[in-house]
């Protein structure tokens, strides 16, 4: 009669798992001193792009200012003369009377110029 | 996800604060070039390459963070691929044989956290024997026991399914136990 074969038992050493297990946690443990390593990361990294944010509200403050330079030189003092030629015309072909289109016109510029140096400012303060 | 590691992410992607970069990177470079060390085989030198490349990278790619995982897991994924990249390149990176410094650290520059019941002896077999197991293999049994991910964050980092890290721990396993049956008690 041909012997059973014995029932299979359970790990005959469960003990080595946890001892195993231990070992690889343990031996792990290794800190690894930063020795200088983020100072070269920081050095290896992009361009900060602050620079480029200072340069764009540099560029925009000093386009507006030449902008409304080159405007005023030109215009001198037949800058208002032309504006309110301008305004007749604009009158002519609109709805609205020329006082009326004259103090859109107004308005509508200084708008335009306070929206452009808010933006300067704006990313001149970010860029700080 | 801690808070202050998502203060200090928010105040580089707001304001590129390279103060707050850094801190991430003190933060989490022992874990990163410590991985990167375990894939190189003992290589400080290509290991601390690959990790800047790690983290220059993660600079670039931060707005892509969202929190989905762990930031470490992120980085380490990172680290992972920049491995395979390198490994692509360069063929004889996968040369183990006996060619790993294990204990090329210069003197001073690790500092064991825990000490090891284990005698140097032992620490050494181990290190030896982790280096016979494949990439893979060093990679899961890393990630899940030195850095303490579990299976599910390793899967993430490897960029594999579920089951093959598990595999491959199961596999890690059965080859440390051989290799060091000699350490067994009795």
């Amino acid at each position: 009669m041909k012997t059973p074969e014995p029932f299979p038992s359970p790990d005959p050493f469960p003990d080595d798992e946890l001892r195993l297990d231990r070992m690889l946690r343990e031996s792990s443990q290794t800190y690894i001193d930063d020795a200088g390593f983020t100072g070269r990361i920081l050095g290896a990294l992009p361009p900060s792009r602050r620079r480029a944010d200072y340069r764009r509200a540099i560029l925009l403050l000093g386009a507006t200012a030449l902008g409304c330079g080159c405007v005023a030189l030109a215009g001198g003092s037949d800058l208002v003369a032309f504006l309110s030629a301008m305004v007749e015309r604009l009158a002519a072909w609109s709805m609205l009377p020329v006082p009326g289109l004259s103090a859109a016109f107004t308005v509508g510029v200084l708008a335009c110029w306070a929206l452009a140096l808010a933006a300067g400012w704006w990313a001149w303060m970010r860029a700080r | 996800m801690n808070h202050r590691e998502t203060e200090l992410i928010a105040r580089v992607l707001a304001w590129d604060d390279r103060n707050a970069f850094g801190e991430l990177v003190r933060q989490h470079q022992s874990a990163v070039r410590g991985f990167l060390r375990r894939l190189t085989g003992g290589r400080h030198a290509l290991a601390d390459d690959l990790a800047q490349e790690t983290f220059i990278e993660a600079y670039r790619s931060l707005a892509r963070y969202h929190g989905e995982s762990a930031f470490a897991s992120w980085l380490l994924g990172i680290a992972y691929n920049r491995f395979r990249t390198a490994r692509r390149r360069q063929r004889e990176m996968v040369e183990w044989n006996g060619e790993a410094d294990i204990q090329g650290a210069a003197p001073g520059s690790e500092t064991t956290v825990a000490a090891a019941p284990a005698t140097v002896d032992l620490r050494q077999d181990l290190a030896a024997a982790l280096a016979r197991l494949s990439d893979d293999e060093q990679s899961a049994i890393h990630l899940c026991y030195a850095e303490g991910l579990t299976h599910e964050e390793a899967a993430g980092v490897l960029a594999c399914p579920l089951g093959t890290v598990k595999t491959h721990v199961h596999r890690a396993k059965e080859k440390l136990r051989t290799y060091l049956h000699a350490w067994a008690p009795g």
